[in-house]
């Protein structure tokens, strides 16, 4: 059984203009139990409510208006999945010790005293490359770096059948940032908990990911192993993505912006929602919307594969 | 002085007091800057680069008269402005922050917030308004923009209002704090062109300010890395990320990733990274962190010195 699969979901909210479409006819796959699937794409996408619906926590004002999602075979409500947010301060209890947070999870779900149960909190704390004295501390007291890894020992802590880590370093600097991903994708392969990498950052997708989805406009656009995606990426909006990023390792004489602006939820353009920034759009594009094709060991919805 | 230094600082301070909770008793200082000594040629774009904590920031307030220094000297055009009011600059020094959603008000209009900078300067409110659409289509935004509220326009169109904001008083000097880490990719690629275009057109000098090295080598000509408020490297962009000397540079330049999964990501990182830990106070910055400290690092602060032509480094690893 698949530790993931998403088939044909649509999540909409409500707005001031009505229920909107923000993740429209998404297929997903886990197939490997070692797996990481990066999701990626622009603000606005449609990724971090799709990883939030893939955690079971969709607010009040959404709703799955068709598809489902299974993890090993069954919904959301009865499987664990653990989730580690970007603002690791907003996620941790100011008030309590790392140590007493992590220890709740063992009191309640395995019925565990409370010295056994701050025992293996230390355990978790060493998993994640913090000493054993950083029980007796209060998040405050912690860098941003150190919060994240304290927050990842949680997520671990009740050993999830999947992650989804929502931008887990975008708040930290480059170097804790190395650090931390590293260590994620470590606890990934070593202890067989497939992981939903949901980021902006391409650069960090190439490194960390096994497969990428990149969303556009609440779609997923382009779907394949990272290797095939980055050597040669399909889909316009892939390849203008990669042309408009600056990098570190070769000299860019020239940035190719991507025209325009990325669209407004559920306010998407007739036929193909790429097409009012797309550079090699023609007159199909603009009547009739591109199913997801298979293409090159990947999927594909662009009509330029028709 | 070379007659074509825009901006100078000779071991520019700025420290704040740190006072106890209860006496308001001053207990130490943060030492945000502490001994910058920097030259701007005209028309070039300097690349300050630190992470969190380095005091980046607080160096571009300091070069854009938003805040007076502890100690050193400032000057611009070979005048020392160190402590003269920011009024006799008019508007030949401009910021741009992060934020587009703070920097504007939400209750003017585009024009006004305009010709805003423009009403200490010589101009009625004719040619005012005039100015604004010509920088408006300066910056890529049409005359019909004069007339929305900030609410109506997007991240990157905010943007460019407030670039244009910047670019209105026709400034020489332009402080660029993480102009564009706030902003999707797309977005930021359409904004590093204007801006290196409008530096081509009007000879303007850039201090860019960033955490990202990518944007850092794009948009620079000269690059400065800076860690706990002190420049640890300086030199011409491309010595900077071909032959980066300070062990911090090379830390840096391995922590990242290249948008290609072929090259090898694999960041030599000492074990206590980042500008939050502990620092070394006496000697070198660095040294708690360096993989090629030595004793001497605990003991004698490094100078900024000349390695090779136009590139200098602070590092003992390199005294000659």
């Amino acid at each position: 059984m698949k530790p993931l699969e998403v088939r044909n979901l649509t999540i909409q909210y409500l707005t001031y203009r009505g229920w909107v479409d923000v993740v429209s006819n998404v297929d997903l796959d886990i197939d490997d139990k070692t797996e990481i699937l990066a999701v990626a794409g622009e603000s606005g996408c449609g990724k971090t409510t799709l990883g939030l619906a893939i955690a079971g926590l969709l607010p009040p004002n959404a709703r799955i208006t068709s598809g489902y999602i299974k993890i090993y075979g069954k919904n959301t409500e009865s499987s664990r999945v653990a989730v580690i947010f970007q603002d690791a301060l907003t996620s941790l209890n100011p008030i309590l010790t790392i140590g007493e947070q992590i220890a709740e999870i063992y009191v309640h779900h395995f019925s565990m005293t409370r010295s056994e149960a701050l025992e293996e909190a230390k355990r978790k704390l060493s998993e994640v490359g913090l000493p054993d004295s950083y029980v007796n501390k209060y998040p405050h007291e912690l860098s941003g770096g150190e919060r994240q890894r304290a927050l990842i020992a949680m997520a671990i802590a009740l050993k999830p059948e999947l992650i989804v880590a929502d931008e887990p370093t975008t708040a930290l600097d480059v170097t804790t940032q190395a650090k931390v991903l590293n260590m994620l994708r470590s606890i990934v392969k070593n202890q067989s908990i497939p992981m939903v990498y949901i980021t902006h950052d391409l650069a960090l997708v190439a490194h960390v990911a096994d497969r990428v989805a990149i969303m556009y406009a609440g779609q997923v656009v382009e779907y394949r192993d990272k290797y095939s995606l980055f050597n040669k990426p399909l889909h316009p909006y892939t390849r203008a993505l990669l042309d408009s990023l600056p990098r570190v390792d070769v000299e860019v004489r020239e940035l190719l912006a991507i025209k325009g602006e990325p669209p407004l939820p559920g306010v998407f353009a007739k036929g193909c929602r790429f097409n009012p920034r797309c550079p090699q759009v023609f007159d199909k594009c603009l009547v009739e919307e591109p199913g997801l094709r298979a293409v090159d060991n990947g999927l594909v919805r662009c009509h330029l594969y028709a | 002085m070379h007659s074509d230094i825009l901006v100078k600082t000779e071991s520019l301070r700025k420290h704040y007091e740190v006072r106890s909770r209860l006496l308001k008793k001053i207990v130490g200082y943060v030492k945000a800057v502490d001994g910058v000594d920097l030259d701007v040629r005209k028309g070039e774009a300097l690349g300050l680069v630190g992470e969190s904590g380095s005091g980046k920031s607080t160096l571009g307030l300091l070069l854009a008269k938003l805040i007076e220094p502890t100690s050193g000297r400032y000057f611009f055009k070979g005048m020392d402005v160190t402590w003269s009011s920011p009024r006799i600059l008019r508007g030949k020094i401009r910021v741009v922050f992060q934020d587009p959603y703070s920097a504007l008000n939400p209750r003017l209009k585009i024009k006004d917030s305009l010709i805003e900078p423009l009403t200490t300067l010589k101009y009625n409110d004719r040619e005012a308004l005039e100015r604004a659409s010509e920088y408006l289509k300066l910056v890529g935004l049409s005359r019909e923009h004069l007339e929305v509220y900030p609410h109506m326009l997007s991240g990157g169109q905010r943007q460019r209002v407030i670039i244009a904001r910047a670019l209105i008083t026709e400034p020489e000097f332009i402080v660029l704090d993480e102009p564009t880490s706030m902003l999707d990719v797309s977005t930021q690629a359409q904004i590093l062109e204007l801006l290196k275009n409008i530096k081509e057109e009007k000879e303007i000098t850039y201090l860019f300010i960033t955490h990202n090295l990518a944007v850092a080598r794009y948009i620079s000509d000269t690059i400065a890395i800076m860690f706990a408020g002190q420049i640890m490297e300086i030199g011409d962009k491309n010595a900077i990320f071909t032959k980066p000397l300070h062990p911090y540079t090379r830390n840096l330049l391995s922590a990242y990733p290249s948008p290609d999964p072929l090259k090898p990501w694999q960041p030599e990182l000492p074990e206590d990274t980042g500008n939050t830990g502990k620092r070394n106070e006496q000697g070198c910055k660095y040294a708690n962190r360096c993989m090629f400290r030595r004793d001497v690092c605990f003991r004698s602060t490094p100078e900024l010195i000349e390695v090779e032509k136009d590139h200098r480094v602070r590092c003992h690893l390199y005294r000659l």
